[in-house]
């Protein structure tokens, strides 16, 4: 009996559950159609292609220099991310555990770089890259995301709930501050650092505004741009090639989140050290 | 732990020096300059392959467009072994134009720049930033009568220079799916009265419609003020000319009207052209005003039997123009190159004549017209000569006065408020008004 009266409202969960998760893959499994279809199957609604066409990966792939571009995103994405763990880490920890002179106002400025959008701020930086010498370079896509004001905030709230007792401990056991950073306290962050990690290569491996702005030639572009150049400005736009292109700049992103969602669930569920 | 705090150290100061001494590692099939740090304009003057001194061209072709661009490119670049015109896509007119502006602060300019045709006003009411190319027109031989006058004249300027080279130059157009109207035994408008009742005839509320028009973009309403009978900004310059005489109110609710009755598809505010033209080849509506350079993508793309023709008139017969135009920015240090680059456009028939036929833009010159490419194009697609013949009732002299770019924004935003929100017409007008006036007192 009680079986029975779980079965409906289990039921309409589920048709719920499924709903949300069609509604959500819904573009994404859209864009994988496209990019399997003919010119003229993009014309009208074709939810499957009647012969898929890989070629248009190839075409994609082929319409420019996708190989360097590719390399640029890496390269990119890859230093930013490093750098960002060994400022942001440190940051957070002195954020949570020290108390010192313009702490407040050090994290409120934190806070409002944070907040600030990047469309405000590229004029000055493009001037100051521009001043440098640093134009003709990836430096200008990658110097301005060094650090990363939402880690350092996510990093301090979990930083905070680390009891300091364990620091004490730490520290008693004759460890020095870098040694407990990294081996105390990161050890604890794990979902955390991934979260950050994986939004931070989201972002800027999608970043399109930015390197549009601050690139005039194509060695130092990122895949974004390439992929922006497959769209025709005015006359027909080839969607199936296009979308092959978009299937190949969100692969890497898709993969890493499989790898990496139970640490970001973690992380936004974190309930606290016994 | 500590292995991976190795690693990624490791991996970071390998990725810095890869990243700031980076010579851009793979050449980029011709394009791009190579990967030197930071070169101002001064050092930018030096030489490309085969110590050929190097023309930055920044243009706003992308996907088919883009490779047409750099087959001209090719072509001019394999004629001769002086000069190296370096092309690379900058985004579209707007981003073009943006960044241009901010890489002039900082010796980064390009030489040549594409810009859209209402946006050489934005470089143009600045002194000093557009380069003079009367000289070197007037060494050609070049004259402004060989030149299609609606493409050019608000190019010479008060003190008898010239700014800008037409390029990829385009008119509106109507689309006409003949299948669709032949059906309901009709035949294209050529009026607004036949358009409307061709339009509503047509009408299934949400499902199909009667004619579509991508938003976003102005010249359908400068288009449809002239057409009123009006002039959308005043002699004196001072404000809005369409006012008084009630030529703004009259075109701006035909449109709203259309709109609301069911028989306008209205474009969306992003991708409007691409999603109004697809709708027209998926046959959701038998007339599709859209500009004549999307020719080469219909033609592509409809399974059914199409026309052009001109776009419908109202009191008068009028058309604005759209497109892109070439400027070289007087900072260049390669000015005389840049020149001969324009010039070999403007009279190879690999160059713009190649161009404009394989996309549908217009020729722009009188000598073009009959160039063995557009020939070939009339040849292949007689619907390409109504383009042709339009031109004559082709103006912007109601609109194009060098602050144009700065209201561009603003009339958008009532355009937007009338047919989105349709909101009241007159009381967006009255919005509009003051703005036009603030941005006409700029120098």
């Amino acid at each position: 009996m009680a079986k029975a009266k779980n079965i409906v409202p289990r039921t309409i969960g589920v048709i719920i559950k499924l709903f949300v998760i069609l509604v959500f893959m819904f573009p994404f499994l859209w864009m994988a159609s496209l990019s399997l279809q003919t010119q003229k199957e993009t014309l009208v609604t074709t939810f499957l292609p009647k012969v898929p066409q890989f070629q248009n990966f190839v075409t994609a792939w082929s319409s420019g220099p996708f190989a360097l571009y590719l390399r640029n995103s890496v390269v990119i994405v890859l230093t930013i991310m490093v750098v960002q763990m060994v400022i942001m880490v440190p940051a957070a920890y002195a954020f949570a555990k020290y108390d010192f002179k313009g702490k407040n106002i050090l994290f409120t400025l934190v806070l409002v770089a944070f907040m600030t959008p990047t469309q405000i701020t590229f004029l000055p930086v493009y001037y100051m890259m521009g001043d440098w010498n640093l134009l003709r370079s990836l430096w200008p896509q990658i110097i301005p995301f060094l650090s990363n004001a939402f880690g350092i905030f996510l990093l301090r709230q979990y930083f905070m709930q680390i009891p300091d007792e364990l620091i004490e401990a730490a520290k008693l056991d004759n460890a020095g501050e870098l040694k407990i950073v990294y081996k105390v306290m990161l050890p604890l962050c794990k979902p955390a650092i991934s979260t950050i990690l994986l939004f931070g290569f989201v972002d800027h491996w999608n970043d399109y505004f930015w390197p549009l702005m601050m690139t005039t030639v194509e060695d130092f572009r990122p895949l974004t741009m390439g992929i922006a150049a497959l769209k025709d400005t005015e006359g027909i736009v080839n969607w199936n090639v296009v979308m092959a292109g978009n299937m190949l700049l969100v692969l890497p992103i898709l993969l890493i989140y499989v790898f990496a969602s139970r640490y970001i669930i973690k992380a936004f569920a974190y309930s606290g050290i016994k | 732990m500590k292995k991976i705090l190795s690693i990624l150290l490791c991996m970071m100061l390998m990725l810095g020096m890869v990243a700031g001494c980076s010579n851009g590692g793979e050449k980029s099939s011709g394009k791009g300059t190579g990967g030197t740090n930071g070169t101002k304009t001064e050092d930018k003057a030096k030489s490309g392959s085969g110590g050929r001194k190097t023309v930055e061209f920044w243009h706003s072709m992308a996907g088919k467009n883009g490779e047409l661009v750099d087959e001209m490119v090719k072509n001019y670049n394999s004629q001769q072994d002086d000069v190296e015109i370096v092309a690379t896509f900058q985004g579209n007119y707007w981003e073009s134009a943006s960044k241009a502006q901010s890489a002039a602060s900082v010796g980064e300019s390009p030489d040549l720049l594409m810009m859209g045709a209402d946006h050489v006003s934005i470089f143009a009411k600045e002194d000093g930033v557009l380069a003079d190319l009367k000289p070197y027109m007037d060494k050609a031989g070049l004259k402004k009568e060989d030149f299609v006058d609606a493409f050019i004249w608000d190019y010479y300027m008060d003190d008898g220079s010239v700014i800008a080279i037409p390029f990829g130059r385009s008119t509106p157009v109507m689309y006409v799916n003949n299948d669709m109207l032949a059906e309901k035994g009709l035949k294209a408008p050529t009026n607004w009265d036949e358009l409307k009742s061709t339009a509503e005839a047509f009408a299934i509320p949400d499902k199909q419609y009667g004619v579509g028009i991508p938003g976003a973009d102005t010249w359908y309403w400068f288009m449809i003020v002239a057409q009123a009978g009006g002039q959308f900004i005043n002699d004196e310059r001072t404000g809005l000319g369409c006012l008084e005489d009630g030529t703004m109110y009259e075109g701006f609710k035909y449109l709203q009207d259309l709109h609301n009755s069911g028989a306008m598809f209205f474009g969306p505010v992003t991708e409007s052209g691409t999603v109004v033209q697809q709708m027209f080849l998926e046959q959701k509506f038998p007339l599709f005003i859209n500009s004549i350079a999307g020719l080469a993508a219909v033609d592509e793309g409809a399974d059914f039997n199409y026309s052009v023709e001109m776009v419908p008139e109202g009191k008068k017969r009028v058309v604005p123009t759209g497109g892109a135009s070439l400027v070289i920015l007087e900072s260049s240090e390669r000015k005389d190159e840049a020149w001969d680059f324009m010039q070999w456009l403007i009279e190879d028939p690999k160059g713009s004549a190649y161009f404009v036929s394989n996309v549908g833009y217009l020729p722009y010159t009188k000598q073009m017209v009959e160039s063995e490419p557009v020939q070939a194009l009339l040849k292949k697609n007689p619907n390409y000569q109504k383009g042709i013949d339009q031109l004559q009732f082709a103006s912007d002299k109601g609109h194009r006065v060098p602050q144009i770019g700065s209201m561009l924004n603003d009339i958008l935003e009532t355009v937007d408020a009338i047919m989105y929100d349709n909101d009241d017409v007159q009381k967006q007008i009255d919005i509009l008004a003051p703005k036009v006036e603030e941005a006409l007192k700029e120098d």
